[in-house]
């Protein structure tokens, strides 16, 4: 009878997440030194200036800059070694993991073949060529097991001997010439302009080093550019955040106070930590962690508003992909309630079981302010007009662009959903100005499609629509002048219409309702946010059918003003400003 | 003695350069403290060596960091407490301000008042 083989034992693998924590503390101190080296050198005595040579030597700006040129060049060593280990050892913790269930079932299979040797059945005619098929899995791990010891040995062995070449100051001032030159690497960025593919292909033929050095010399840069890959973008603009923070931080322990333009930045980057917040300890429907990313992070564009991006599930291998865009008001210091939305988008197309799902908050525009008011909402956006809607349009197709440029398998299946002003700027990237290509298009609570845009076949993509029929945002579409375009609900646009819920009735004074009327489509369980999921897990035609509205805008507000009464209207208009009461006028008599 | 002149508006940049550099250098040590404590996740064989490497790059932030909260802070003294300068001093002073604000220190010409305001306007020609 064969001898029954058992398992070697596991060897412990001390490899935690929290490996990870070191890297990001080292990327974001990094990013610091790489500031601060960068204001030394501004300040510095010019290479070959002609004066008394001690009077340069003691120059302290220009010491100092060869001082943080050594920790720089010393953390971009340590850094690119430990980024690399820990990815080396994701995949073998994994196999680790792999290899411990394999070890618990030959585990159970000795205990069952010598149960079966000590017990024998005549009938029990397998038994040594089932000991014998056991023995070969034994082997199989055994050699797996020790192939394993040997990758992490080697993975160790690098990262111990990068780290060793620059754990002392004199060791990291040999290495400031070794580490790669920036200046010339964003040289050659720049010389691919705005073209995702040709970027993406650059950055992957990058060594390891040069990315990392990119990455903390220049965050902002690097994490903001269409066609990256998205975990050097999140690298990068989390470092960037970081940095920001403590900064600001470590301003307000010192008792300073910060300036309103710090308040912003301050408030902002609390925001972004918000929303990423959303995606912690979750699961999805495989039973693994949903990672977050920051794919933008520029917390001075648009007049210091901000620009951001959080995305939910990975992009680059997701089955399908969806992008949600803002409206009025929206900027980075709220962008914790758009990363809100867009999770609720990922919960709910992830249950439709189509495949996974990965949805993005994109806050990548100069959204209008308004005031808050009918009468403010309808001066912002004729104040605003199209504009802003079409510098939009352009960012949101690079952006998608460089979604496309970074992924290296199948096309996903792509959704963008615009929300109120949103709406616009999707529809115009989508329509017959811009250059936005995409499965399904989703607007809801829309003010109009853009003016160039009367029909829905005039967007590349299978347009969908969701309005409450009292939000008076949606009721703002029109044909006539001073409008953002045609109602993207009517019969004449021809989308496809879902049934949403309507939490309330519109009234002129009552502002509360009317904004609750104008943000629930992302509700969690309403009726809008399962027909918004259903179309980004390619289930469109399943939506819950609304039918168009008919005979234009105008008999809306004409029914709400009498109902309200001339008071509320009149009250409303008398303190309206000279441009909202033309608009009112010359849109629907009123007045 | 030689005496010099200075221009206080050129000391105040750079008192505020160098406390700029001081609270952005403290606001990365506390990333980087935060990640000393997390070693232990990166196995019995690598935590320790990671450790001894963030060690080393602690103390030269901290130093960094201090030394440019210490040129901060003597600037902004060397500001209330000195009028005139003898050559040490006035070495001492270029020493701390940025290259392009060397012209700031310059020898006394004349019996002019040192303090005449805050900015006493375009630098003066250092004597040859």
């Amino acid at each position: 009878m064969t001898a029954i083989q058992r398992p070697t034992q596991m060897p412990d693998c001390t490899y935690t997440d929290s490996g990870r924590s070191v890297v990001s503390g080292v990327r974001a101190c990094a990013t610091v030194i790489s500031d601060v080296a960068d204001t030394m050198h501004a300040n510095s005595a010019p290479d070959g200036i002609e004066g008394e040579p001690a009077e340069v030597a003691q120059h302290a700006m220009t010491s100092t800059a060869g001082q943080v040129d050594a920790a720089s060049a010393a953390m971009i060593t340590g850094l690119t070694a430990l980024d690399a280990y820990c990815d080396r050892m994701d995949e073998l913790k994994s196999t680790w993991h792999d290899l411990e269930n394999m070890k618990g079932a030959l585990d159970i299979s000795v205990i069952s073949l010598e149960s079966r040797k000590n017990n024998p059945e005549p009938s029990d005619t397998t038994l040594d060529s089932d000991i014998r098929a056991h023995n070969s899995k034994v082997s199989t791990y055994d050699t797996d097991v020790s192939d394993w010891v040997r990758h992490v040995t080697e993975a160790e062995d690098r990262v111990i001997a990068a780290l060793g070449r620059a754990d002392t100051v004199s060791e990291a001032e040999g290495l400031v010439g070794l580490v790669p030159h920036v200046p010339t690497l964003l040289q050659e960025l720049e010389s691919l302009g705005k073209d995702p593919l040709a970027i993406n292909a650059w950055w992957l033929a990058l060594s390891a080093a040069e990315r990392e050095a990119l990455k903390v010399s220049d965050p902002s840069r690097i994490g903001n550019t269409d066609g990256i890959p998205i975990v050097d973008r999140d690298d990068a603009n989390r470092a960037h955040l970081s940095a920001l923070l403590n900064t600001l931080k470590q301003q307000k322990d010192d008792g300073e106070a910060l300036s309103d333009e710090q308040q912003e930045l301050y408030d902002s980057a609390q925001a972004v930590y918000k929303g990423l917040d959303k995606a912690d300890g979750e699961l999805d429907a495989e039973g693994n962690p949903v990672p977050a990313f920051l794919m933008v992070y520029d917390p001075y564009a648009a007049d210091g508003d901000g620009y951001g991006a959080i995305a939910f599930g990975n992009p680059e291998t997701a089955d399908h992909v969806s992008v949600n865009v803002p409206g009025l008001g929206s900027k980075l210091s709220g962008i914790d309630g758009v990363a809100g939305n867009a999770w609720e988008v990922r919960e709910n197309a992830e249950r439709q079981g189509q495949g996974s799902v990965a949805s993005i908050a994109w806050l990548g525009y100069d959204a209008p302010d308004f005031g808050k008011s009918v009468n403010g909402v309808i001066d912002g956006l004729g104040v605003t007009g199209e504009g802003k809607a079409a510098a939009g349009a352009r960012n949101l197709s690079d952006f998608v662009d460089g979604l496309r440029a970074a992924r290296h398998g199948e096309e996903p299946h792509m959704t963008v959903i615009g929300h109120s002003y949103g709406s616009t700027t999707v529809a115009k990237a989508a329509g017959n100005d811009g250059g936005l290509d995409v499965d399904d298009i989703v607007l809801v609570g829309s003010p109009g499609a853009g003016d160039e845009n009367p029909r829905a076949s005039d967007l590349r993509g299978h347009v969908y629509v969701g309005a409450a029929g009292d939000d008076f945002v949606s009721r703002l579409g029109s044909n006539e002048d001073l409008s953002l375009g045609v109602d993207p609900t009517s019969d004449d646009f021809g989308a496809t219409r879902f049934k949403v819920d309507t939490p309330g009735d519109f009234a002129f004074d009552d502002w509360d309702t009317n904004i609750d009327l104008h943000t629930s489509y992302f509700d969690k369980d309403s009726t809008s946010l399962n027909n918004v999921g259903r179309v980004v897990a390619g289930r469109g035609d399943d939506v819950d059918p609304e039918g168009h509205r008919e005979g234009g805008n105008a008999g809306w507000w004409a029914k709400e003003t009498a109902e309200d009464g001339w008071r509320a209207t009149k009250a409303g208009y008398e303190k309206a400003e000279d441009g909202v009461k033309w608009w009112l006028k010359n849109r629907f008599g009123i007045g | 003695m030689t005496t010099f002149v200075l221009m206080l508006s050129a000391v105040r940049r750079a008192s505020d350069l160098w406390d700029d550099q001081a609270e952005q250098l403290r606001g990365g040590l506390k990333r980087l403290t935060d990640a000393s404590g997390s070693t232990a996740g990166l196995g019995d064989r690598v935590g320790p060596k990671a450790s001894t490497y963030l060690a080393t790059w602690l103390t030269e932030v901290t130093n960094l960091s201090t030394a440019a909260q210490n040129r901060a802070d003597g600037l902004d003294e060397f500001t209330v407490s000195t009028v005139q300068l003898d050559e040490q001093g006035a070495a001492d002073l270029r020493a701390a301000l940025p290259w392009s604000s060397q012209d700031a220190v310059v020898e006394k010409t004349g019996d002019t008042n040192p303090f005449p305001t805050d900015d006493p306007g375009p630098s003066p020609t250092p004597v040859p």
